[in-house]
């Protein structure tokens, strides 16, 4: 009896041993996720600017059981709502947007109609004078949006200001077609006007490689091209061609292929890229609208984050970007975007994602990826 | 002919182009704008780009001529770039093999345009908006949507002078030879004047249809040709490759030289519309213009042009009835 009591304490005490153990292991409490699909639109399939986007979304969707749908939105505000309605037919549960952000209220009404949420991301819509209705909508999961106005303007600036650059021309779509790229050409002509270069001429055309040749041919003593779009494919031919690479300042967005040696010999200065790691904040947004947690002011109003670009101003930047935010890694990991996701984390704030969101840049990406 | 009716064809031919380069040439030294409109390089540049547009003005002159619009022309020569380009990069061939390929894969195209054109017997214009999406959607799977890339020397020396002044020389001579000598040439202007009348002297429509769309086809190549070379990177998003825009440029071409035709060959007739239009869009970059008002001068001088052209015969009436009415004249005697 006595051996049996003896043995029945030594159990029970490895037994509660064991317990202790489990109970301060790492291992967190699994959750079931739910499943959910997401409709994104973009300007554009095949891009680096849209591969980059929907591998970075994708990385986070397939850790948290969602899968993507993708349309084009192209350049017409038309093919974007069409978009949107063949998405809520289709059975969607939210919506990335990275067509411009002023034809959300029609967007809006159409989530409300099939009950998907939406957010929207690269450009914001809080300029739209009905935001402060729209903002409130419960289908409304927020934006995440760049000041393309401030970073042409600081391109520009730093044209003139570290290159001397005197004589500029503007090169990119035409106004009027998309309100980010108009930002873009605004903030260049404010940062010339304000800092005493001339804007020789504008050539802003659909037909862009043609409007760059003419600009070079016409103007070949012009110091600074300044790109309201990707300039790989449009001006970086001509001014190679007319032997002007080295001697006439280019910027460009969303750079793709190509860019790597662009910048190594030169003839593009600046490399604008970020708008992949906007896009994964936008994801978390909808994510926890879509779970029933949707961020929002104190006053109801969806959540509405600014965040930067990164500027790559040489060679060696632009290595880095690609190293850290566009390569095989993404600027965020899964387990930094936890903690803002409430499903995981029911302490999950919007002021908690804003700062880390807004404290996105090259340097805190290769600090945190160990660069 | 007289000498006196050659040298006012030649007048009436070479006013425009003249007339367009002394403008800007006069406004942009009165204005003081720092553009080197006239100079060497920039008529250089100019010439360049409008030996493009007059390819493919040439490439789709028969087919116009005959009432056959085609909207897919633009996206043809981009999906015909793309299907090219990363042939020649991977198998590290030279810019002569990407002619050849342009030429064939675009001849392929425009052959599928004109079957479906002859078996469906539904309009061009509706089978070339049908064609123009299936091949938008085409390009973003081809090359995985990667667009057309080529640099270097060796794949791109038409798109450099002075291959591209040869290529394109041998190009108008071609066509001149075909358009104007060859009895396909005379059948695609008498049907284009009275197809009934051309069948029922015999001519046969369906050959000299496919005939149209294999020239268009050999044309457009060699214009998606210069193309992928001038630029060197081509997306493939229809938005970003102006595919339509491209061709929309080439269309006033074709209607210039059906104008000058009365003066000229039309294939001079092609190139001097193709360079009209690419002058005025420089010259117009060249004065300093803010873009909005960009569109508007070339939109003008098109409404100009096919305004005074279209009302010649008014004129003429209203010139004869102001010398008629001038006391003394010798039909106010008559």
């Amino acid at each position: 009896m006595k051996k049996k009591l003896v043995a029945i304490i030594l159990v029970l005490a490895l037994s509660l041993g064991l317990t202790a153990c489990a109970g301060g292991s790492t291992t967190p409490e699994k959750v079931e996720l739910p499943q959910y699909k997401v409709g994104v639109i973009l300007y554009n399939l095949s891009n680096d600017w849209a591969l980059n986007i929907m591998k970075s979304i994708e990385y986070l969707g397939s850790n948290l059981n969602v899968t993507f749908d993708y349309a084009v939105g192209g350049t017409d505000p038309e093919q974007t709502i069409t978009a949107a309605q063949n998405f809520g037919a289709a059975g969607i549960d939210g919506i990335i947007n990275l067509h411009p952000g002023m034809i959300m209220p029609t967007l809006i009404e159409i989530c409300e109609q099939y009950e998907m949420y939406i957010v929207t991301s690269n450009d914001p819509a809080n300029a739209h004078p009905e935001y402060g209705t729209f903002s409130k909508s419960k289908f409304f999961a927020g934006e995440v949006w760049e000041d393309d106005f401030a970073m042409a303007y600081t391109i520009a600036e730093d044209m003139i200001k570290t290159h001397g650059a005197k004589t500029f021309a503007l090169t990119g779509f035409p106004f009027g077609l998309a309100d980010q790229m108009d930002k873009r050409l605004n903030g260049a002509k404010k940062a010339i006007e304000d800092n005493g270069a001339t804007l020789l001429a504008e050539g802003l055309s659909f037909d862009k490689a043609s409007a760059a040749a003419n600009i070079v041919s016409q103007y070949p003593d012009i110091d600074a091209i300044f790109s309201s779009v990707e300039s790989i494919s449009t001006v970086y031919q001509p001014l190679v061609n007319a032997g002007l690479g080295d001697k006439v300042l280019l910027n460009c967005y969303d750079p793709g292929e190509g860019a790597l040696e662009a910048m190594e010999e030169g003839v593009v200065n600046y490399a604008v890229e970020g708008t992949l790691a906007d896009s994964m904040i936008a994801f978390v947004l909808l994510y926890n609208a879509m779970s029933g947690n949707r961020m929002t002011d104190a006053d109801g109003n969806a959540a509405s984050i600014e965040m930067e670009y990164v500027l790559a101003k040489s060679h060696e930047d632009f290595v880095n970007i690609q190293k850290y935010i566009t390569g095989d890694s993404a600027p965020f990991t899964i387990d930094e975007l936890k903690p803002f996701i409430k499903v995981l984390n029911k302490d999950a704030k919007l002021e908690g994602l804003t700062e880390f969101a807004q404290g996105f840049s090259l340097e805190s990406v290769m600090a945190r990826h160990g660069g | 002919m007289n000498i006196k009716r050659i040298y006012s064809n030649i007048w009436k031919t070479l006013v425009w182009p003249v007339a367009i380069f002394v403008f800007f040439l006069v406004m942009t030294r009165l204005l003081q704008t720092e553009s080197t409109f006239g100079s060497w390089a920039s008529m250089d540049s100019i010439v360049n780009q409008a030996l493009l547009t007059a390819m493919m003005a040439l490439a789709m002159s028969c087919n116009m001529i005959n009432g056959r619009w085609d909207f897919s022309m633009g996206i043809i020569m981009m999906v015909t770039s793309f299907i090219a380009s990363p042939i020649i990069r991977n198998n590290q061939l030279n810019s002569w093999a990407l002619l050849v390929l342009c030429v064939v894969i675009c001849t392929i195209l425009c052959l599928i345009n004109c079957l479906l054109y002859l078996v469906i017997k539904v309009p061009t214009l509706v089978i070339s908006i049908g064609m123009l999406l299936i091949y938008e959607s085409l390009v973003m799977i081809i090359n995985n949507g990667g667009g057309a890339r080529l640099s270097g020397m060796r794949y791109t020396q038409f798109g450099r002078a002075p291959q591209i002044y040869i290529l394109c020389a041998v190009m108008f001579v071609a066509f001149y030879i075909i358009y104007s000598h060859t009895r396909f040439g005379y059948n695609v202007r008498s049907l284009g004047n009275n197809q009934l009348i051309a069948t029922n002297i015999g001519v046969n429509e369906k050959r000299n249809t496919i005939l149209c769309y294999v020239l268009c086809g050999v044309f457009l190549g060699v214009a998606s040709c210069i193309n992928v070379s001038m630029k060197g990177t081509i997306e493939a998003s229809s938005t970003f490759n102006n595919n339509m825009g491209m061709m929309f440029t080439a269309f006033p071409a074709v209607f210039i030289a059906l104008y000058l035709s009365r003066y000229v060959n039309f294939t001079v007739g092609v190139f001097i519309g193709a360079f009209c239009i690419k002058m005025l869009t420089a010259g117009i970059l060249a004065l300093g213009l803010p873009s909005e008002i960009q569109d508007i001068g070339v939109g003008l001088f098109l409404f100009l042009f096919i305004a005074l052209t279209t009302n010649q015969g008014r004129f003429s009436d209203w010139r004869l009835r102001r010398l008629k009415a001038r006391p003394g004249s010798a039909l106010d005697k008559a």
